[in-house]
């Protein structure tokens, strides 16, 4: 348990660092989602996802402000026990919130899971067409997570887990120059009966690293119930 | 509204802690391990790594496991819920068994599959009473021929439509025991 009030406080003091900041190119915005897995087979299942970001500190000074609203689709085909290949469909509503554009995404995504005892190692390989109102972002990124139970090496019901995960991408269009960027996030997770999980966690990004970095501290909630 | 959401979301959290647990894995202290497996796990060679102490409870059975490292290799010695050894498991390759069990085995996933893939292969030796705890963890931790292992070994399965993960026994001539069917693991809350 006292690894579990580490991670915590962990969390709590990279939340402090959130008040202390006080460049200009900081921001910090909230992201809620709600998801539903369901499985079709063994080999398919598919995940729906209504999901909201928010802004909590911008221009130096904390406001609550709604930014945009996604609906995403992904199904998901089994290669093997840890293969998979997914296929995303998602609908940014930004236009009639923040005056931004409105975006059609298409994702493709292969996965790969290692697993040692109880901690499990992820790659993830997502390739994505971001088709805005006035052009296309052409974006490829890559992640590794790491993820293990809090509690032993078999992640039962009412116990906590902990996920870590760093992420590069790279955007890609016609209209704008190259732009890499970085993220780092951790979650705390707890899988609750019924199959449901609540996940809280922080990530920090570096956007446009290369270009002129802005960086965003996103403070996320979930919650995902498998039916 | 925020602290409402919040004091609703605690509640929630609070309530399902508070059910009652059905099976359960969980890493405990040394000290809550029963005396009478720590007695014998006190015997065990001083340069065993890594020794770690678990409880599992599945319904009203309990039963206890303690997992170490030694030579390299992984084992997991597993107790009744008094403490009595009940058996001496090792993580092995599956291309280190020898030639006929091996074929045997596949013999055995082709026959039954259309496709399989193993995930992971252990030697185990169950403990019997008329041998003593010292000799058997000797030959077990010194690989010597004495014993006639098990072999457990997990495997993913695909039928004509379905795709399983399964645990199999086969003795230690390869010969097929049983099998039972794993619930697969999640990786829902990190995959999207």
């Amino acid at each position: 348990m006292s690894f579990t009030k580490s991670i915590i406080t962990f969390l709590a003091s990279l939340l402090g660092l959130n008040i202390v900041f006080t460049q200009s190119d900081f921001e910090s915005l909230g992201e809620t989602a709600f998801a539903l897995n369901t499985n079709i087979s063994s080999d398919c299942k598919i995940n729906f996802a209504l999901r909201s970001r928010y802004y909590l500190y911008q221009d130096e000074s904390f406001n609550f402000e709604n930014r945009q609203i996604d609906l995403v689709h992904f199904s998901t085909f089994s290669i093997d026990y840890n293969k998979s290949v997914s296929f995303g469909l998602q609908y940014r509503f930004r236009e009639s919130i923040d005056g931004g554009s409105n975006e059609l995404r298409v994702t493709q995504q292969f996965n790969y899971t290692k697993k040692r005892e109880g901690l499990r190692f992820g790659h993830r390989i997502r390739i994505e067409q971001r088709i805005l109102n006035e052009f296309t972002i052409f974006r490829t990124r890559y992640r590794f997570a790491l993820d293990f139970p809090l509690k032993g090496q078999k992640l039962d019901v009412n116990e906590a887990y902990f996920i870590g995960a760093v992420e590069a991408l790279l955007s890609m269009s016609k209209s704008i120059r190259p732009e890499f960027d970085q993220r780092t996030t951790v979650q705390i997770g707890w899988l609750l009966p019924h199959q449901l999980r609540l996940q809280l966690g922080l990530e920090y990004r570096f956007e446009a690293f290369n270009l002129n970095t802005e960086e965003r501290l996103f403070v996320l909630t979930s919650a995902i119930l498998k039916i | 509204m925020k602290l409402k959401i919040s004091l609703i979301l605690l509640f929630i959290i609070q309530l399902s802690f508070s059910q009652t647990k059905n099976k359960k894995e969980e890493r405990i202290p040394k000290d809550q391990f029963p005396d009478q497996a720590l007695e014998l796990i006190n015997e065990l060679p001083t340069n065993c790594k890594r020794i770690r102490f678990y409880k599992e409870t599945d319904g009203d059975k309990k039963s206890y496991e303690v997992k170490f490292k030694y030579q390299k290799k992984n084992y997991s010695i597993e107790f009744s819920e008094d403490g009595i050894l009940e058996d001496i498991e090792v993580l092995i390759k599956f291309k280190n068994l020898e030639k006929v069990i091996r074929a045997n085995i596949k013999t055995h996933f082709k026959s039954y599959y259309k496709t399989y893939k193993l995930i992971k292969v252990q030697a185990q030796y169950l403990y019997q009473n008329d041998v003593d705890f010292n000799e058997f963890t000797k030959y077990v931790l010194n690989n010597t021929k004495e014993l006639q292992p098990n072999f457990e070994i997990i495997a993913e399965v695909r039928e004509v439509k379905k795709r399983e993960i399964k645990e199999f026994t086969y003795n230690s001539k390869g010969e097929f025991i049983k099998d039972i069917t794993l619930e697969p693991e999640s990786y829902e809350h990190v995959l999207y």
